[in-house]
């Protein structure tokens, strides 16, 4: 290839380099004699040099490899199959290998320990607070409900029956039997006085014929007297008649359970009070009677209102709900019954 | 999922669930909480969550809700000064199982984490990714460290006991 000035670059390159042949030197030569301005510019190709650096990459350690990079391989691996990552034939090669290298045995035992096992002591305690319940059981729940608060209100409802009708039953038959009990207690004593007389007069009579007019006596008190149930007297009395005088203050006893019986009447319901056709008043002469003691404001006053409902509330009660009037205000409302009393403020403070 | 499905869910993962946030977190009465608050979210959605796929669900619920209480507390403070109380002990607990068990407390949050649900639960790498949103190869990597860490800690305790 001849040189010339349109393809002489590479041939200056491989001059300075020392790499033009040595049969194309003359030539090469002869072009710079020839073409004086491309001489100047190979020797200003001359000082265009890079000096060498001295750069040295610090991190050589990490690039090694050693045998502690062979440990985190087998470790990976044995984690690997730990885990069941590795497919069949890593799997198999893994066992190949740990079975060659007992040394690497320990080190996957250990490995095996590391899996965490559930402890079985940790429960939730508020499992309680997470269950729901179906329509079908909160529908059960409410109805039960409703029914416990009918039987409880059925209960109440029987005590204050059972509060009532006993004292009542009772009144009434004491109260039937009031006239004979006053007056048997002196004809005892009058039965038990002639028995006395009887006995002073037939004194010279036989012990057995005294005994048996005594038996007679006493039976015919017993006859005169079925209601009375106490003095079926101690046998003991027979002889005794200063006993029989004893009996006197069983009449006082019975007088105060009358009066308690009467004193139970006023508060239950007294229906021949209320059957007494003199008595009866239609519901609205009932109410009017009831608002016109209820007081003189407006008729359609809050505080009338409520004083007539307590009224009314109180009465149907047996006076068993009550209520306090303080400056023209119901201010508390009172329950009272056998079971419990309670009081309910209503003023505000 | 209907009523009976969800209380099955109940008896069979609540205490999972509460182990699981336990854990992972110091205080008994926030792990409860947010076991509870998972099961309410459980029941606002019951409608649209397979029944197949309710312990994901409960997790992944549970996980998220410890995240954000951690993230919002700044006095967040892990298992490091907690202690199971006595009559929560497994009777099996051995020694190693106590090594393990304060091994597991000393593990980065999100190590530890991965490493439950793999091993109390049993879960793939990717459902573990599903719940805490995290990748396949995130996974699989937390879990490797954190039985590095685990085998390390076990087998210098060893040498001492």
């Amino acid at each position: 290839m001849k040189i010339t000035r349109d393809n002489y670059e590479p041939f200056f390159l491989d001059y300075l380099e020392g790499n033009l042949d040595e049969n194309k030197i003359d030539q090469f030569l002869d072009f710079l004699v020839q073409n004086p301005d491309l001489k100047e510019e190979l020797h200003l190709l001359e000082h265009v040099h890079l000096p060498e650096e001295q750069i040295i990459f610090s991190e050589k350690m990490m690039l090694y490899k050693s045998a502690a990079d062979e440990k985190v391989v087998t470790e990976n691996k044995a984690i690997a199959y730990l885990e069941g990552d590795l497919d069949d034939d890593d799997r198999k090669s893994f066992e190949t290998y740990l079975a060659t290298h007992p040394e690497l045995q320990k080190e996957y035992t250990v490995f095996t320990k590391t899996r965490l096992i559930p402890e079985a002591g940790i429960k939730y305690p508020d499992k309680l607070k997470l269950y729901k319940k179906s329509g079908l059981t909160v529908v059960m729940k409410w109805a039960v409900r409703a029914a416990a608060v009918v039987v409880l209100l059925w209960g109440i409802n029987s005590l204050f029956q059972n509060e009532n009708q006993p004292t009542a039953v009772k009144s009434n038959q004491e109260i039937a039997a009031l006239s004979p009990k006053v007056n048997t207690p002196v004809k005892t004593i009058e039965s038990a006085k002639k028995s006395q007389e009887t006995e002073n007069q037939e004194e010279l009579k036989t012990e057995n014929e005294s005994k048996l007019v005594k038996t007679k006596s006493i039976r015919r008190q017993a006859k005169r007297r079925p209601a009375e149930k106490v003095p079926t007297v101690l046998p003991s009395a027979e002889r005794d008649l200063t006993v029989l005088a004893e009996i006197t203050p069983i009449t006082t006893k019975l007088d105060f359970e009358a009066e308690a019986s009467l004193l139970a009447v006023s508060h239950s319901v007294n229906t021949e009070k209320i059957n007494d056709p003199r008595n009866i008043m239609t519901v609205e002469e009932f109410l009017a009677s009831r608002a016109k003691k209820a007081g003189n404001e407006g008729l359609l006053s809050a505080q009338r209102i409520m004083r007539l409902g307590l009224s009314v509330a109180s009465e149907l009660s047996g006076q068993r709900i009550s209520y306090k009037v303080k400056g023209g205000k119901v201010s508390s409302l009172d329950f009272e019954s056998k079971l419990m009393a309670f009081s309910i403020p209503l003023e505000k403070k | 999922m209907n009523v009976k499905e969800y209380n099955q869910s109940v008896d069979l993962y609540s205490d999972n669930v509460f182990r699981f946030i336990l854990k992972n977190i110091k205080d008994e009465e926030r792990a409860r909480d947010i076991v509870q608050d998972s099961y309410e979210k459980l029941w606002r959605n019951a409608e649209h969550v397979n029944p197949e796929k309710v312990k994901s669900y409960l997790f992944t619920t549970a996980y998220h809700t410890m995240i954000d209480i951690l993230r919002k507390d700044k006095r967040q403070t892990y298992m490091e000064d907690y202690q199971i109380p006595e009559d929560m002990h497994d009777e099996q607990y051995s020694d190693l199982a106590e090594i393990l068990n304060y091994a597991v407390k000393l593990l980065p949050e999100i190590q530890r984490t991965v490493i439950l649900l793999r091993d109390y639960e049993g879960y793939s790498y990717k459902e573990i990714g599903d719940i805490t949103t995290l990748s396949e190869a995130q996974v699989k990597v937390y879990i490797y460290r954190a039985r590095v860490f685990l085998k390390s800690y076990i087998g210098k305790m060893d040498l001492v006991v």
